[in-house]
């Protein structure tokens, strides 16, 4: 009983030591999330970049070259709970400067629905805030996420369906509640972002090293992720086994004390 | 019996030098004001740490530090954190029981309160921050000035806030680099009768507003509900070098809010409705989150302007105390807030921020359960 429980807790640590995000910061692998949750740390922030020939799949806009553009995000995540959190993400392409400024902002919610037990997977759903200027970068998705400890590693391991649907605001509203309609992402933007079942797959053979590889509805993506303290997390990719991208993360608590607080009471231990 | 009149004496000398002591060494490690008084329920302890933002961190560190020297000390504490000096409330050190200030604390404080000698000259640095993004030829607009400025307390609860705001940086509007007065005010606080809070200030503010602003807000500490009113009469004003550019004193906006801490994780859920700057009239609903030190908001508002979704958050900057004497202290913010929202052209549900936090921001941090938490 007591080794089953302390392998328990043995398995929970594990669990919460692989901190992978995915390029918008969410925990999952290069382009997809997955159900896994960054447990005591409430704040992250991480950025990524991707190449510019697959950048379609992901931004295709008015504006988008005809080969694409190199692609930058910035990504903030923050836990409003133990089960909700809360991400910001900016996405600039290479050459938005004079033609759509700063980039497509946008906003989304991801909502712990099960926790991962023993035999139970955890379950995310995300839902994206309906408004910016890029619609169908919105994920609206349900994943499954579950470990699987073996003597070679540990196997994490992650399903979903992302809804083709997308939100949109409805600019000219006249005073009613028509706030909202629906479109098919791929009837009205020509793009296909997460919509469908997609499903990922990583295996850390050490506590510091971490192997992926993806299926994000379009692309067939591979990576290697490297742990540096608990803290920064560098991660690297190849998508569609041809072009790189890449992913630093990181991950800070926000239960502080004030400094003056903490160093006095480090001078009491 | 002489002997014993000797030895109540002694007592009583012991007890004065014990509390000098504790006031000293309370004083030295950046609390202000600090006021003892020996009661039956025990010894109780007004002070102000205007370095924290949590009571809570003021009255754990208080804690500490007397535990290391008054160790035998078997006598009950009881804290009574001041704000804007005013007494809040009293807090039991062990369990952080809240009770609100009874007349025998009022009378005390009102007796022994020195605005002017208890509290050291505090200057404070903060940055402060007005960015539009997404405009196409330069898509991070950004103007940032640091403020240096202190607040002098005049009377009970009535401070005087003023500074010097130099400008860093800024290719958002044509305002010039030269340094100019920051946003002066004169300011009382006051809890008139016992959960009922009043703020009321008058003079020039942030986000380039002059004129008067009144907030009240009902918030009995030890429940969940709040609500409030605030209301002020605010123009445009702009400082630049040689002169002054002011609009006339013609914005009216009235609020009224309720507030609901959740009983989840502290979460407090906050709705909004009245009339908000530039005329606009609708709602807003905020959520926000308290960590230790760090406040993160979201918020949506739906207003006749138009509707738009953002984020807030406030944090103490780094590093807090950067100089303390006797007489003196420079530190930086304890709370700095930075406001997003989507489409920050419209100025859907806008407010400004007076330059010091707003109550229900304030009284947010002395709620019992929170503390507690």
């Amino acid at each position: 009983m007591l080794k089953n429980f302390l392998s328990l807790i043995f398995l929970f640590l594990i669990f919460s030591s692989y901190s992978q995000v995915n390029i918008m910061g969410k925990p999952g692998y290069m382009v997809t999330p997955s159900a896994a949750w960054i447990d005591g740390k409430s704040l992250g922030i991480s950025h990524s970049y991707f190449p510019k020939k697959y950048s379609k799949t992901i931004l295709n806009h008015s504006y988008t070259s005809e080969d694409g553009n190199n692609l930058s995000f910035y990504n903030i995540r923050f836990d409003l709970t133990s089960y909700i959190n809360v991400n910001l993400n900016i996405i600039r392409s290479s050459n938005a400067d004079n033609k759509i400024g700063i980039g497509e902002r946008h906003l989304d919610l991801r909502i712990r629905v099960l926790k991962e037990k023993k035999y139970q997977p955890s379950v995310v759903i995300g839902l994206t805030a309906p408004g910016s200027v890029a619609p169908y970068l919105a994920h609206d998705y349900i994943v499954f996420t579950k470990n699987i400890k073996t003597s070679v590693g540990v196997f994490n391991i992650s399903g979903g369906y992302g809804t083709p649907f997308v939100v949109l605001l409805n600019k000219e509203r006249s005073g009613q509640f028509d706030l909202f309609y629906f479109e098919r992402k791929d009837d009205q933007f020509d793009n296909s972002f997460l919509s469908g079942g997609f499903g990922g797959i990583s295996y850390f053979p050490m506590d510091f090293l971490g192997f992926m590889l993806e299926h994000d509805t379009v692309n067939v993506n591979s990576g290697i992720l490297i742990k540096i303290k608990d803290q920064i997390y560098l991660q690297s990719y190849l998508v569609n086994a041809s072009r790189i991208a890449f992913t630093i993360a990181m991950n800070f608590s926000l239960d502080l004390s004030p400094k003056a607080l903490r160093k006095y009471e480090k001078s009491l231990d | 019996m002489r002997s014993l009149w000797i030895s109540v004496i002694l007592f009583l000398l012991v007890a004065i030098v014990q509390a000098q002591e504790l006031t000293k060494r309370l004083y030295q490690a950046g609390f202000e004001n600090v006021l003892v008084k020996e009661s039956e329920d025990g010894l109780k302890i007004f002070l102000e740490h205007r370095e924290f933002r949590s009571p809570f961190h003021s009255m754990k560190y208080a804690g500490l530090l007397l535990n290391q020297q008054f160790v035998d000390n078997s006598k009950n504490i009881i804290w009574i954190p001041l704000l804007h000096n005013q007494p809040i409330g009293s807090f039991t050190a062990q369990e952080y029981k809240f009770r609100e200030p009874n007349d025998s604390e009022l009378q005390f404080f009102k007796e022994n309160n020195k605005p002017w000698k208890n509290y050291r000259w505090n200057f404070k640095i903060r940055p402060r921050i007005k960015s539009r993004f997404g405009f196409y030829t330069d898509p991070f607009e950004t103007k940032l000035n640091i403020i240096l400025d202190s607040r002098v307390y005049l009377a009970r609860g009535l401070s005087m806030q003023t500074g010097i705001s130099f400008p860093i940086t800024n290719n958002l509007d044509n305002q010039d680099l030269k340094p100019r007065l920051a946003p002066s005010m004169l300011h009382y606080f006051a809890q008139p009768a016992n959960s009922h809070f009043l703020g009321l200030s008058a003079g020039t503010f942030y986000d380039d507003r002059y004129g008067v602003d009144l907030e009240y807000r009902y918030d009995d500490l030890n429940s969940p509900w709040s609500f409030g009113f605030a209301t002020g009469l605010t123009g445009f004003y702009w400082l630049y070098a040689g002169g002054s550019y002011t609009e006339p004193l013609d914005d009216l906006y009235a609020t009224a809010d309720v507030e609901l801490r959740l009983p989840i994780e502290n979460i407090s859920l906050k709705l909004t409705a009245g009339q908000f700057l530039a005329k606009d009239k609708g709602l807003r609903a905020d959520l926000i989150k308290q960590f230790g030190i760090v406040d993160v908001g979201l918020h949506a508002s739906y207003t006749d302007i138009g509707n738009t979704i953002g984020f807030q958050f406030a944090t103490p900057l780094f590093p807090g105390k950067i100089y303390r004497s006797r007489k003196l202290e420079l530190r930086t913010t304890e709370e700095f807030r930075y406001e997003y929202s989507y489409n920050n052209a419209e100025p859907v549900a806008r407010s400004f921020k007076l330059g010091m936090p707003r109550l229900s921001d304030l009284l947010r941090q002395y709620n019992a359960a929170y503390i507690r938490f």
